[in-house]
């Protein structure tokens, strides 16, 4: 089994006895746990209804951009597009919510539907690998959204009721919680119970087979690329209500943040292993660190060492290395 | 597999939820009221010199102050704020300098729910007011259209009002970058023989800045002045220009009044700029808050001008900049009011 | 079962190898970057109508070989890990601590420190460490260098505003800036420089068993290693000489600002990345080498030169940035070379 290096395993993940067995997404838990503790015990206030409240708005939006990028780099390629997609689609919504009321968020979902669209056709039919397609796209998608509006355009204060659909609560819980467990569940039962969902696995984990065994290929590809705009779409429009507000550079961060944690999850960078549960952990423990890092106080010079040395850290133990025979 | 699956959701959805039911927040009231400011880095001067202004109200009262920096960020920032209110359960007064305008919507609704007094500078959209919350005690901002007119008319004089100039705007999203460039336009109207040949956004930017005007002085190698939004362009212009070898012969004007254009100004590379004070900034919308929260001021009564009003800034040329350089020897955060200039509508 | 789709493939590519079976075709073949070439002139085109001949003046020319060299430097230095197939997004954070210790070791107005010329190696030094530990954490630790980067850049950057309290360092060191500004033969000497990294480099690449290897393990990693190659040990190697070359780019953005600030490291990457991909280096790695760098970079500063001049709205530029990348790689990929497009 180590032959060529296959499956082997640093120190760190070489533990023996019945740990060294379980899932990738273990690991990821564990850590999730355990941060959750070291935070709770650094500051009472951490375990408050109140911040837990906080950790988990900031999750929903960040779950919905990962949800979506999961499925891009499950097929082994990666979507950088997903912040120009947000911030596109923020600005159509603050410019249709006053005059489409709520129908404003169907047509912003449907942009950022075409917009994933559109990076699928070129990356499967123009056979451009997706970290340029979706490095070009991400650009074009934020001129257009200057293109609309180069002010930051803010919701007019008659809409207040509509953005309600996201800001408002349900039985004490805020919805944009509700909605982020809904798209969780959504992109569950896609990546699972579907064909495609099995295709993009498939897919990723060996494209040659997959096209030998009669997959349509461009389509699947395609399919995934879709999704990943649906899911910037959806944080896009959950974001945009939370802030009141749509402008260009809304979505930048969510990046490499959306990459990270899909990765910390346990999904491997060159597709075929993990999915849409592994990132729900990893986006859980993107948050908690932002979160905690700031409840408990650490200075805030140090705050960006601390993210990264914890990431380095969080994916050296997540990562599973056991099915890859070459790490990139 | 399907089986490990649903217990692994389990487990984490068991994480999640019992945190929602535990109650904290016994410390409470003992505790002294938290300073705190949002800001959006401290990579950059200006900004940086808003921590100092809190830490110093915070030495003066002896306060704790905390900062938060959003990267750029407007739901860190919120989520920031959040979080602090959740760890001061409450009792905390902030000064922020929203990361873009319509942020103080979301803002102020969640602090006024939280019951936490707060004072914003600079972004604002016009539309929002800050008379229809109940703890959203003032907000102030420098004028906009004045600074750029004053940089404007100083650098026009410079070539003796009449040539051609470029100019380099902020990120265009931000409203006090069309303010200024409004106050440029303002001055070039009085001026015919004024020319604005090219103008580019740098977005605050100095390397950008520079790269631009590089480049822009390829098509008008014979401009009169550069105009900046702020010194940070400003200084990047300065330099583009020192490699063309005409730094000296073309001046520059920015906004802000950091140490750097203070000496190209005394070199004579550079015509003007306003200081923007971020120290008392942050030390003053910090005392105006924390007076709210101790009862000192009565939100609900005061007057309209007091909500939301334009401070006064520092215009600096040649003239006063060594008397500027020496820098303010102490700042006064008593009198809450004393740098008003005129009402905001 | 053939679809329509792979039919058209087919003939495609019936197209292409009837190309270049022709003389055109051959002589296109025998230089590597001719694809870029044809790109830089389609720029130029454009822009020389769009100017009325400004752009190609021999001024302009000059102003976008000067500001090309910088971005050239970090375009040469990234392409390096890309061709082993890894990735490299370090970069910024790297830059961004570089440029803050060339701050604070060089006579400043902030410091008392003035170690002259001694920076060179210093700032190469702070890089190349950088360089090692990524390359540490991506063969020994076994992780994806996507990841582990990405975290010591945000690790670097964070550094880098802790040690410079987040203000700009203005210097009082007026040679380095001297040199940026200077010209050999009316040719900036920054850009003599950046061609002679590219030179060395090259050089490297194609001439020295280290350059073979690199190669071997970018197209395929298994096979190298069964063949011998110390895979691990080039990896590492590879990694730190980029970082001591991000270490040189971070000097020059101070020099060339005279003053030296943390988010100088800001807003670099994409447009590496970009120049990269514009040259023709194959992110899958294992294709492509300095010379598709230089080019690269230079067609990327072209085209933001011209944008400026053309008084393209400036914010429209990303958008037409993103056109060309997606067109200049659609235009440029060698589809036989890479295999499976991901």
């Amino acid at each position: 089994m180590q032959k060529d290096g296959i499956g082997k395993q640093p120190a760190i993940r070489r533990i023996k006895g019945k740990l060294a067995g379980l899932p990738a997404i273990s690991y990821a838990l564990g850590m999730l746990v355990l941060f959750i503790a070291i935070f709770a015990v650094g500051s009472a206030t951490f375990l408050t209804r109140y911040n837990m409240l906080t950790i988990g708005n900031s999750a929903a939006i960040l779950l919905a951009v990962a949800m979506g990028q999961v499925f891009a780099i499950l097929t082994g390629g990666i979507d950088l597009s997903v912040g120009g997609i947000m911030s596109l689609v923020s600005v159509v919504l603050m410019k249709t919510l006053e005059p489409l009321g709520f129908w404003a968020y169907p047509l912003s979902l449907a942009v950022g539907i075409a917009a994933g669209f559109l990076n699928g056709l070129v990356n499967s039919r123009l056979r451009i690998p997706s970290f340029i397609t979706t490095l070009g796209s991400n650009g074009i998608f934020m001129s257009i959204a200057y293109m609309i509006s180069i002010k930051p355009l803010s919701a007019p204060s008659s809409s207040f009721g509509v953005l309600d659909i996201v800001n408002g609560t349900t039985l004490g819980i805020r919805n944009i919680m509700l909605l982020g467990v809904l798209v969780f569940v959504l992109f569950f039962v896609i990546q699972r119970y579907t064909i495609t969902g099995r295709n993009i696995m498939l897919l990723g984990s060996n494209e040659k087979m997959s096209w030998l065994s009669g997959v349509d290929i461009f389509k699947v590809r395609t399919i995934a690329f879709t999704l990943s705009g649906l899911g910037a779409a959806l944080a896009g429009v959950m974001l945009a209500s939370n802030l009141y507000s749509g402008y260009p550079t809304l979505g930048t961060v969510y990046i490499l943040n959306s990459i990270a944690s899909v990765v910390i999850g346990g999904t491997a960078m060159t597709g075929g292993a993990g999915g849409v549960l592994n990132t729900l952990v990893g986006v859980m423990v993107m948050s908690v660190i932002n979160n905690g890092m700031n409840i408990i106080g650490i200075d805030v010079y140090a705050q960006q060492s601390f993210l990264g040395v914890l990431v380095i850290i969080a994916v050296a133990i997540s990562f599973d290395r056991s099915k890859l025979s070459v790490i990139k | 597999m399907k089986k490990r699956g649903l217990l692994i959701i389990a487990l984490a959805m068991l994480v999640l939820v019992t945190p929602l039911f535990a109650q904290g927040g016994k410390e409470a009231a003992a505790s002294p009221t938290t300073l705190s400011i949002a800001i959006r880095t401290l990579t950059n001067p200006y900004q940086a010199n808003y921590k100092v202004g809190a830490d110093m109200l915070g030495k003066l009262e002896g306060l704790p102050v905390v900062t938060l920096t959003c990267e750029g960020s407007s739901e860190k920032q919120l989520n920031d704020v959040r979080a602090l209110v959740a760890k001061t359960n409450g009792n905390v007064v902030f000064m922020i300098d929203p990361n873009e305008s319509p942020n103080v919507i979301p803002l102020a609704r969640e602090l006024d729910a939280a019951g936490v007094y707060w004072v914003s500078w600079w972004n604002k959209p016009e539309d929002v007011k800050v008379w229809n919350y109940k703890n959203w005690v003032s907000h102030i901002s420098f004028d906009g259209i004045s600074a750029g007119e004053f940089t404007a008319e100083t650098l026009f004089k410079s070539f003796g009002y009449e040539g051609k100039i470029i100019a380099l705007q902020g990120l265009l999203s931000n409203s006090i970058a069309q303010d200024r460039f409004v106050g440029l336009q303002n001055i070039l109207k009085k001026h015919p023989k004024v020319q604005m040949v090219a103008f580019e956004a740098a977005d605050w930017d100095r390397t950008i800045a520079y790269e631009k005007t590089r480049n822009m002085l390829v098509a008008h190698p014979d401009i009169k002045g550069i105009w900046a939004a702020n010194d940070n362009m400003a200084l990047g212009a300065l330099e583009a220009l020192r490699a063309v070898g005409r730094a000296g012969q073309v001046l520059v004007t920015g906004v802000d009044g950091t140490t750097e254009i203070y000496e190209a100004i005394k070199k004579g590379e550079a015509a003007a700029t306003v200081y923007n004070d971020s120290t008392y900034q942050a030390g003053i919308g910090l005392a105006i808050a924390l007076a709210a929260k101790n009862g000192e001021l009565d939100v609900a009564k005061m007057p309209k001008e007091q909500r939301q009003f334009f401070a006064e800034a520092t215009n600096v040329d040649i003239n006063n900049v060594d008397e500027i350089m020496k820098g303010a020897s102490s700042y006064d955060f008593e009198n809450l009011f004393a740098s008003f200039s005129r009402p905001m509508n | 079962m053939k679809t329509k789709n792979s039919r058209r493939l087919e003939n495609l590519f019936a197209l292409r190898s009837k190309v270049s079976a022709s003389i055109v075709g051959k002589l296109y073949h025998s230089i590597p970057i001719s694809g870029q070439i044809i790109s830089l002139g389609i720029v130029a085109l454009i822009f020389s109508v769009g100017t009325n001949g400004q752009f190609l003046h021999i001024s302009n020319i000059m102003t976008v070989l000067g500001l090309s060299a910088i971005p050239m430097i970090l375009c040469l230095a990234v392409h390096q890990v890309i061709i082993l197939g890894a990735m490299d997004l370090s970069l910024e954070g790297i830059v961004a601590i570089t440029a803050v210790s060339a701050g604070l070791l060089l006579k400043n107005s902030v410091t008392a420190n003035d170690v002259g010329l001694w920076i060179i190696p210093i700032v190469m030094l702070i890089g190349g460490l950088a360089g090692l530990v990524n390359g540490l954490l991506n063969t020994k630790l076994r992780m994806p260098s996507f990841i582990s980067t990405l975290g010591m850049s945000w690790t670097l950057f964070g550094v880098a505003i802790m040690i410079s309290k987040g203000s700009s360092i203005p210097l009082r060191d007026l040679r380095f800036q001297k040199v940026i500004i200077s010209e050999f033969l009316g040719i900036p000497t920054v850009f003599i420089l950046a061609i002679l990294l590219g030179l060395v480099l090259y050089i490297m690449q194609n001439k020295t068993k280290l350059g073979k290897h690199m190669y071997a393990i970018g197209g395929n990693e298994i096979l190298a290693k069964q063949a011998g190659v110390k895979v691990d040990r080039i990896k590492i190697s590879i990694f730190g000489l980029t970082g001591m070359i991000y270490g040189l780019a971070g000097l020059l953005l101070v020099a060339r600002l005279n003053s030296s600030a943390a988010r100088y490291g800001n807003n670099l990457l994409f447009p590496a990345m970009t120049a990269v991909a514009v040259g023709g280096v194959s992110l899958s790695g294992g294709v492509g080498g300095a010379l598709n760098a230089v080019i690269g970079t230079i067609i990327v500063v072209a085209l933001n030169n011209g944008l400026v001049l053309m008084q393209i709205n400036p914010y429209m530029q990303s958008a037409v940035n993103g056109i060309v990348l997606i067109s200049a790689v659609a235009l440029t990929i060698d589809r036989n070379k890479i295999g499976i497009i991901k």
